[in-house]
């Protein structure tokens, strides 16, 4: 089911911070928002801004949301209304226990009563709970909030029994620390507050991606540390892997989107659906950043294998051992820990201004350029060298016997030779970056296997959007095995095989 | 660099056998099981679909040939996702992600080890396979006494690289949750969150001495099988060495 | 010697006759290797063939095992169609008892003498392995090869390695036996030694079709000399006649140039 058949959404809390964001995000998608939150003159500008529907109700006023619920239907809810007050449970009073139950829990349950149903009985809906990471892990914040938090998770889990065997998702969100209001609400609106909760953090700035929400730590101080355990839900730091089965505890089932087992795909494919259309579009839409992508990836390993190769055969020995280390490693290390590494290793130690800039200009793709690229160059280099050594030794005497130095006699002598040598090799090296670009999907870059569990965490129809990946994949792979043959035969020395 | 030291020392345990005994067994070696059930799992296969690609009869040489393509045209991640959507279909209950993998790595790796095993048949000389024929022997008769031994023999180093690859692989299985090195090394960073190049450090660094110390047995085994296979240098029969041959009557005079 | 074209045969002629090529054609794509063949090798006699290079000779004497097929023609090995539509397995049957020698010897590396002798009468006619173990020990024996029984091939010498791979080819028992240029691969000290086992066979009555170079050994050992040149045997004559007085002058110009040396 495309995003593209929602029509309306409720987004509570909507006034500031998180709502407010959320709002402004579905109102760009093209859904008609209906914005809940207590101030009206926030709502009025968020109106203006947005084009939302306000409507001025607290969130905890059951009459008002009921009338709500019964006005219109909502594709997608949006339960983000939360307050927060300081201090422990030895510290507690009676009504601040009784405001924290009502509007993070009682209010989220009511919403979910009044409308679920709705979205059930219609087999399209999405459920989006705003829990908090204070709902898994336990620091020095407010024990109310953590266990309304905790409670508001279990609830997004079994929302899950619930509506099982229809199309109806349910999405929990775990932030961490968001600059947002809600810490001038519970600690004093001060300086000092929004130094320490606000300022003392990085925010990824633009990187707004529909579904998730980064935040980058610097020194968190989240109390002890968590529990081991299942770490999916470590929301806040940077999550690695917006993938089903990463989040399995909060997301859909993971695998593939059955919402029943055994009924895989009974009646769930209305004739004639949009969304077929959709997943061809997808598909080659992102195909084409992909491709793009892929091109320079081949370049940039191609060249910094022939420098690489070039360096190595220099009699210099540190020239040399240096080389020889540098693929060793990239040989012996996984492609998926080398991009880790950059990603999340070496971006941490950039300059903070490099750091900024490169995460409003999508990190994540450069980075694995450039692991890429660089794990690749060492594999050429070892192909080139392969087939350097297969040229006889007698080659390189003659050009030196003729005067030629010693980067003349790699250039015009050795190196075409041993190129055409290693041409199959580069060739199945070449196919094998290819298909290492999909790891890029591990640290959130959307080339083609994300755009395809995309897909089909959309659509449900697995067997199709799975299938035209792998013919994709292999429609590429046999292509650059063809150019290789055909390069093969186009620059083969005349009277050799 | 201190650092890394104490996040060995707090954490070794995680990195080496991941929650174990308080959840499935991780870290290293639930890494290296894995790799050698794969390649283990794996091995047998390969051999039958390399076989299947040089058989004579082309209802075996297809599908084979075809498999391999396949699976050697598509990245491991897409791969991942193919089984993990079958296996459940096909057994008819969910599996785990452990299984998962296995399965995943069976095949992948069957795909490419018959590859290596391919080469290592082509690259006997045809004599061996007409000798045997010649003799009496079926195509599988000599398939398995004859060519399969020394081809397996022979590509010991390129299987052992395979391995190699294998554990590499492994990594992949962060992806569905399996928890591994890669994994039991992002649970560190997780909780730590802020010495993520440390973290990183450690685990490129594990997996680059368990690689790259194979890959040292893998060249050290190369040399010696190079070495055995051509043999000692060619005996010049010394006097006496062979015993009289029988002396054929008087040969006639031409 | 007068060449007779007989009429196809479709049944075996004389009781006597252990090879016979009828009209056997092939070819390479356009090339043809082999054309019009008709010969035959009685039951105990030893036949070389010799000729130029590219003659087809190698190409002839592998037709009669099949690891060379035929296009058009028959082939009658001890009355069997060789190249007739057969199974698998009737197949091996006949190929096992038809010995061949290789110029390279093909000796299998991993598996020592005495294994290598052992192996195919116990895989393929379910010999007794106390038995095999026996018989292997007499042939070699045979070709004096006795101390090397625990060797592997990659230790002996070329001479030695072609030895065993003809007590590996009798421990099968066959009627007859091909040699396709046994001693092309050796070193010239090591000829004489495979020679003279050769020779002790063609003694013990083994019927033996050879393709060589050795013109002393046809000179001595042969009955009947075959020269072909472009895939036609041109001459067919007793070994006195051949080397005394060729008839056909391609074959005269051949031995000429052998003598040049």
């Amino acid at each position: 089911m495309p995003f593209s058949d929602y029509k309306t959404a409720l987004v509570t809390g909507a006034s500031s911070g998180i709502g407010a964001a959320v709002v402004e995000r579905l109102s760009k998608e093209g859904l008609k928002v209906h914005a809940l939150a207590r101030s009206a003159g926030k709502l009025a500008d968020l109106a203006a801004r947005t084009g939302c529907v306000p409507h001025a109700v607290d969130v905890s006023d059951i009459a008002g949301i009921t009338r709500l619920a019964q006005e219109v239907e909502f594709d997608v809810l949006v339960n983000n209304a939360g307050v927060d007050r300081p201090g422990s449970i030895l510290k507690a009073d009676a009504e601040g226990i009784d405001l924290l139950v009502d509007v993070n829990l009682r209010a989220v349950l009511h919403l979910c009563r009044l409308v679920v149903p709705g979205m059930v009985a219609r087999d399209r809906g999405h459920v989006v709970n705003i829990s908090s990471i204070a709902g898994a892990y336990n620091f020095g914040g407010n024990s109310t909030y953590h266990a309304t938090k905790a409670a508001v998770s279990m609830l997004s889990r079994q929302l899950r029994i619930d509506c099982f065997g229809k199309r109806v998702r349910v999405t929990e969100i775990c932030p961490g620390r968001v600059a947002t209001d809600i810490f001038a609400h519970v600690h004093g609106d001060s300086e000092d507050t929004y130094k320490r909760f606000v300022e003392g953090f990085r925010a990824a700035a633009g990187r707004g991606h529909r579904r998730r929400h980064r935040l980058r730590h610097r020194g968190a101080r989240c109390g002890e540390r968590g529990a081991h355990g299942d770490h999916a839900h470590a929301a806040g730091a940077r999550r690695p892997l917006d993938h089903p089965a990463r989040n399995a505890a909060r997301l859909i089932p993971p695998g593939p989107s059955t919402p029943a087992k055994g009924t895989a795909h009974e009646g769930l494919r209305p004739a004639g659906d949009p969304a077929e259309t959709g997943v061809r579009r997808h598909a080659a839409a992102r195909h084409a950043g992909d491709a793009e992508d892929r091109g320079r990836l081949l370049a940039a390993g191609d060249d910094h294998g022939c420098v690489l190769l070039v360096v190595r055969l220099t009699p210099n020995r540190i020239a040399e051992r240096a080389v020889a280390g540098y693929v060793s490693y990239h040989r012996n290390v996984p492609t998926l820990v080398q991009l880790m590494f950059w990603y999340f290793g070496i971006f941490s130690l950039l300059p903070d201004a490099l750091q900024g800039w490169l995460s409003a200009n999508n990190a994540e793709r450069l980075l694995s350029i450039v692991a890429l690229g660089l794990c690749q160059a060492a594999y050429f280099s070892e192909d080139m060298r392969s087939g350097l050594r297969a040229v006889p030794a007698g080659q390189a005497e003659a050009a030196r016997a003729l005067g030629h130095g010693y980067i003349g006699s790699m250039r015009h002598v050795m190196l075409p030779q041993a190129i055409r040598n290693a041409v199959p090799a580069l060739v199945n090296h070449s196919v094998s970056l290819f298909k290492n670009s999909s790891l890029a999907m591990a640290i959130g870059v959307a080339e083609l296997t994300h755009a395809v569990k995309e897909i089909e965490s959309q659509s449900f129809r697995t067997f199709e959007a799975y299938s035209v990946a792998t013919v994709l994949y292999l429609v590429c792979s046999l292509l650059i095995m063809a150019v290789g043959g055909w390069l093969s035969r186009r620059y083969r020395i005349a009277g050799t095989r | 660099m201190y650092s890394v030291y104490e996040i060995l020392r707090d954490n070794w345990l995680l990195l080496l056998v991941g929650q174990y005994p308080n959840g499935p067994l991780g870290g290293i070696v639930a890494t290296l099981i894995l790799s050698v059930l794969g390649i283990v799992l794996a091995f047998p296969l390969s051999v039958l679909l390399a076989l299947a690609r040089l058989s004579p009869w082309r209802v075996l040489r297809w599908p084979a040939t075809v498999l391999v393509y396949v699976v050697r045209g598509v990245p491991l991640l897409m791969v991942i996702l193919w089984v993990y959507f079958l296996v459940p279909l096909l057994i008819g209950r969910e599996v785990s992600g452990f299984t998962t993998m296995l399965c995943t790595l069976v095949i992948y790796e069957g795909a490419y080890l018959s590859e290596v095993v391919r080469a290592g048949i082509q690259a006997l000389p045809k004599g061996q396979t007409e000798a045997a024929r010649a003799l009496g022997h079926s195509h599988l008769g000599t398939m398995w006494f004859v060519i399969l031994p020394q081809a397996l023999y022979n590509m010991l180093p390129s299987m052992l690289s395979q391995f190699i690859s294998t554990i590499k692989e492994t990594t992949l299985g962060y992806v569905i949750n399996v928890q591994e090195l890669t994994f039991a090394a992002n649970q560190i960073n997780n909780q730590l969150l802020t010495k993520p190049f440390q973290v990183f450090f450690i685990l490129a660094m594990t997996y680059y001495v368990v690689c790259f110390s194979l890959t040292q047995l893998t060249q050290w085994l190369e040399r010696r099988i190079a070495h055995k296979r051509l043999g000692a240098v060619q005996v010049q029969p010394a006097a006496g060495d062979s015993t009289p041959l029988p002396s054929p009557v008087a040969a006639p005079q031409p | 010697m007068t060449m007779t074209t007989p009429a196809p045969h479709t049944s075996p002629a004389r009781d006597d006759t252990m090879i016979l090529f009828s009209n056997i054609n092939k070819w390479y794509g356009d090339y043809q290797a082999l054309a019009d063949i008709n010969a035959e090798v009685k039951k105990g006699e030893v036949v070389v063939v010799c000729g130029p290079s590219g003659s087809g000779k190698s190409t002839l004497i592998r037709t009669v095992n099949r690891l060379e097929e035929v296009k058009s023609g028959q082939l009658l090995f001890d009355g069997h169609d060789i190249h007739a539509p057969m199974g698998g397995a009737a197949l091996n049957k006949l190929r096992s008892r038809i010995g061949f020698v290789f110029q390279s010897f093909n000796l299998f590396p991993h598996l020592s003498v005495m294994e290598n002798i052992m192996l195919s009468p116990m895989r393929v006619l379910g010999v007794k392995r106390a038995d095999a173990k026996a018989k292997a020990g007499q042939l070699l024996e045979r070709v004096g090869l006795s101390n090397k029984a625990g060797a592997y091939p990659a230790q002996l010498s070329g001479g030695q390695q072609q030895r065993v791979a003809i007590a590996r080819a009798l421990a099968m028992e066959p009627p007859a036996m091909l040699f396709d240029e046994p001693t092309s691969a050796l070193d010239p000290e090591m000829v004489g030694e495979v020679l003279s086992v050769m020779r002790a066979l063609a003694h013990d009555g083994m019927t033996m079709m050879c393709v060589t170079h050795e013109m002393n050994f046809a000179r001595e050992v042969a009955d009947r000399v075959w020269f072909m040149d472009a895939g036609r045997i041109l001459e067919k004559a007793d070994p006195a006649t051949f080397f005394g007085s060729p008839q056909h002058p391609r074959a005269q110009r051949f031995l000429s140039d052998l003598r040049a040396h």
